[in-house]
């Protein structure tokens, strides 16, 4: 046994030795990154992510927008010019149809019932559920993550009461026990934001737990315990920065959720009030004249969300294969 | 395996007080007086002070969470502000849709899903396996109510080729046995029935099944990855199987394993999904009760729908993990 450990290990020497040759020594923060940047998924998700933050931070600040006075009855539920007016003309083989250049460019998505601009109205709607997404993961990370911090080390009765409540919540789906929530305490966008980072607590917990529990165990854990370092120390300086990658990741991909359930509640009237704007609710709208062929009033807003979504999941994705070693090198 | 199906029951009691716990806290989390937030600000003194009495919010809390469950334990769920009806029969009444809308789709979600997995698996990093990871990653971002409204818009209004709304044509008469249409109109021979269900089904079973679809192919993609590197596949391909026989009977019957879990806890989805998706398609279950009832704030049935979604959950992800232990020795003697 003794024998062939030696030899392992005397051959082992060699390779570490070439290992260290091929690759000199780069921050770990510039190799993430460089290694982010190759990532097909995480490149894609970025792009679409940035955009999403620009258009939903600097509409608001470059166009002022007064909800209550939104309204241009003479151009009730026109449809879109600009491109796309321009092309659906061709695609129903009008005549005469002015040059793109000279195409009228007022109303580029059309406007709703009541007048208002569509893409003016996605713009903010993009930023409320941006408001919203963040919140809601930062409450479900800050709770989560502590809880589940604290279980995993403390490990005891105290792990055993937050995980059977983590467990009890699990037991509703996540959009149903959101409804539910919202529904007792009142719509709003408020109510709906912490209900959703409300209903997100167990999976940051138990991702956190998990981590926890097998940082408990390393060496530097150890070390620090014997050096007398108190439970707090341990706590933030060790295991919680350690445990920071799969909690970024899962934020990233929490965003996605968040964005989506902010939607859906706006869609079922619980989130955003009227006449303010918001996705979800925007589609609700939609409906009434959907049957009248109407469909810019459905399609814009729709596909602001669901491309928002894919965003995140994709950087998610491109997060959780840069960031989590056990991935690295299988693809 | 009695030993372990034993312990995960136990384990389950904690689980079910809980959640009785937190739906019964519902109607004393209403900001406010509930009896006037149910009636709405407008309701006499009498009628506040009698649905306080009827609901029994006079009595202690404890008092008054005994009196709920032992109710709940004999099928006794209150009865709705709204018309004054039993809760249980008018839940009971709706169930039937919601379970063969969702029945339908996860079949659909399964019988298309596992395929594109299997597929994207076997050719690898080809244009079938790029397109369909690509749809997968699409079908699971893509909110489902702006889907259904797609499909409205496209099928129901542009083309015109399929029903937007309801389980059956107002014209239509069918005597309900199962409460689940395709089945009674099959029971009962009705072809025009079964057609005229059939095509009710189809819109909102697309909706809802797509986000189940996409989870379903990717998982089955990653499971089939991970079996076809293992050495008993080697061993079949070496000993000369045909490919056909080490991807069906070696590879996919291996690599299920997590696809079935991952298709039992789809049922959450497929349950919070049906709120939104009988929403938009005017689908009479109790999805779409639960909505109205939010809207209308008759809380006695909130709290119901709430309490059976949970409980078919927990159960859902019961049988879950017991046929997992089953399929899988490891996991029931840790």
């Amino acid at each position: 046994m003794s024998q062939t450990q030696s030899t392992q290990s005397t051959a082992s020497v060699p390779a570490l030795e070439k290992v260290t040759e091929l690759r000199p020594y780069r921050s770990p923060t510039r190799d993430i990154i460089e290694r982010l940047l190759r990532n097909n998924s995480a490149r894609l998700g970025g792009i679409i992510v940035i955009l999403y933050l620009l258009t939903a931070v600097l509409v608001p600040v470059f166009d002022h927008y007064d909800a209550l006075r939104d309204r241009d009855l003479r151009a009730r539920l026109k449809a879109p010019d600009c491109l796309i007016g321009w092309v659906s003309d061709h695609l129903a083989g009008k005549e005469e149809i002015p040059s793109l250049f000279e195409y009228p460019c007022e109303h580029p998505f059309g406007c709703d019932d009541l007048g208002r601009d569509v893409l003016r109205r996605v713009g903010h709607g993009a930023s409320v559920s941006l408001g919203a997404g963040v919140v809601a993961v930062a409450i479900s990370l800050i709770i989560g993550a502590s809880i589940g911090e604290l279980s995993g080390f403390a490990g005891g009765w105290v792990d055993s009461v937050f995980m059977r409540i983590m467990d009890i919540m699990l037991a509703f789906p996540t959009l149903l026990l959101a409804i539910a929530i919202v529904a007792v305490r009142g719509e709003g966008l408020v109510n709906a934001m912490i209900a959703i980072g409300v209903v997100g607590i167990p999976t940051y917990a138990r991702l956190a737990r998990s981590m926890a529990i097998s940082l408990r165990e390393e060496d530097f854990v150890m070390a620090a315990e014997m050096v007398g370092a108190s439970n707090w120390r341990i706590l933030r300086v060790h295991i919680l920065p350690n445990s920071l990658a799969p909690l970024i990741v899962q934020s990233t991909l929490g965003m996605g959720t968040a964005v989506v359930e902010t939607a859906a509640l706006g869609f079922l009237g619980l989130g955003q009030q009227p006449p303010y704007p918001e996705l979800g609710k925007m589609l609700a709208d939609s409906q009434q004249y959907l049957s009248a062929g109407k469909w810019w009033a459905m399609l814009f807003p729709g596909l602001a969300i669901m491309l928002s979504v894919l965003g995140f999941n994709l950087l998610g994705d491109g997060l959780r294969d840069t960031l989590d070693p056990r991935l690295r090198g299988v693809d | 395996m009695v030993r372990y199906i034993i312990r995960r029951l136990f384990e389950t009691i904690p689980v079910l007080i809980g959640v009785s716990i937190v739906v019964f806290s519902f109607v004393h989390l209403i900001p406010g007086d509930p009896a006037l937030v149910m009636l709405g600000e407008r309701a006499s003194e009498e009628n506040v002070a009698e649905l306080r009495e009827r609901l029994g919010l006079n009595e202690p809390l404890p008092v008054q969470y005994l009196v709920f469950v032992g109710n709940i334990l004999r099928g006794d769920l209150g009865r709705s502000i709204q018309g004054n009806k039993p809760v249980a029969g008018e839940l009971a009444r709706r169930f039937p849709a919601t379970m063969e809308l969702s029945f339908i789709s996860l079949f659909l979600a399964s019988i298309l899903g596992i395929p594109i997995g299997v597929i994207s698996a076997v050719k690898r990093n080809s244009l079938i396996d790029t397109a369909s990871m690509v749809g997968a990653l699409v079908g699971v971002s893509m909110p489902i109510f702006w889907l259904g409204l797609l499909l409205i818009f496209i099928f129901g209004v542009y083309l015109g080729w399929l029903p937007t709304g309801g389980r059956l044509d107002v014209t239509m008469d069918l005597e309900p046995i199962t409460g689940m249409y395709t089945i009674d109109s099959l029971l009962r021979g009705d072809w025009d029935a079964f057609g005229n269900a059939v095509k009710h089904l189809v819109l909102p079973s697309i909706a809802l099944s797509t986000i189940p679809l996409a989870i379903i192919a990717r998982i089955t993609r990653s499971a089939m990855l991970e079996v076809l590197h293992q050495d008993y596949i080697r061993t079949a391909r070496a000993k000369g199987l045909h490919e056909k026989a080490v991807i069906f009977r070696h590879a996919l019957r291996n690599a299920l394993l997590p696809v079935v879990t991952v298709i039992g806890l789809q049922m959450g989805t497929l349950l919070s999904g049906a709120v939104l998706t009988e929403t938009i398609f005017s689908w009479p279950g109790i999805g779409r009760w639960l909505f109205n009832s939010i809207q209308g704030r008759d809380y006695p049935i909130v709290q119901s729908v709430s309490l059976v979604i949970a409980l078919i959950f927990v159960l859902v992800n019961l049988l879950v993990d017991l046929s997992y232990a089953w399929l899988n020795p490891r996991i029931r003697y840790e």
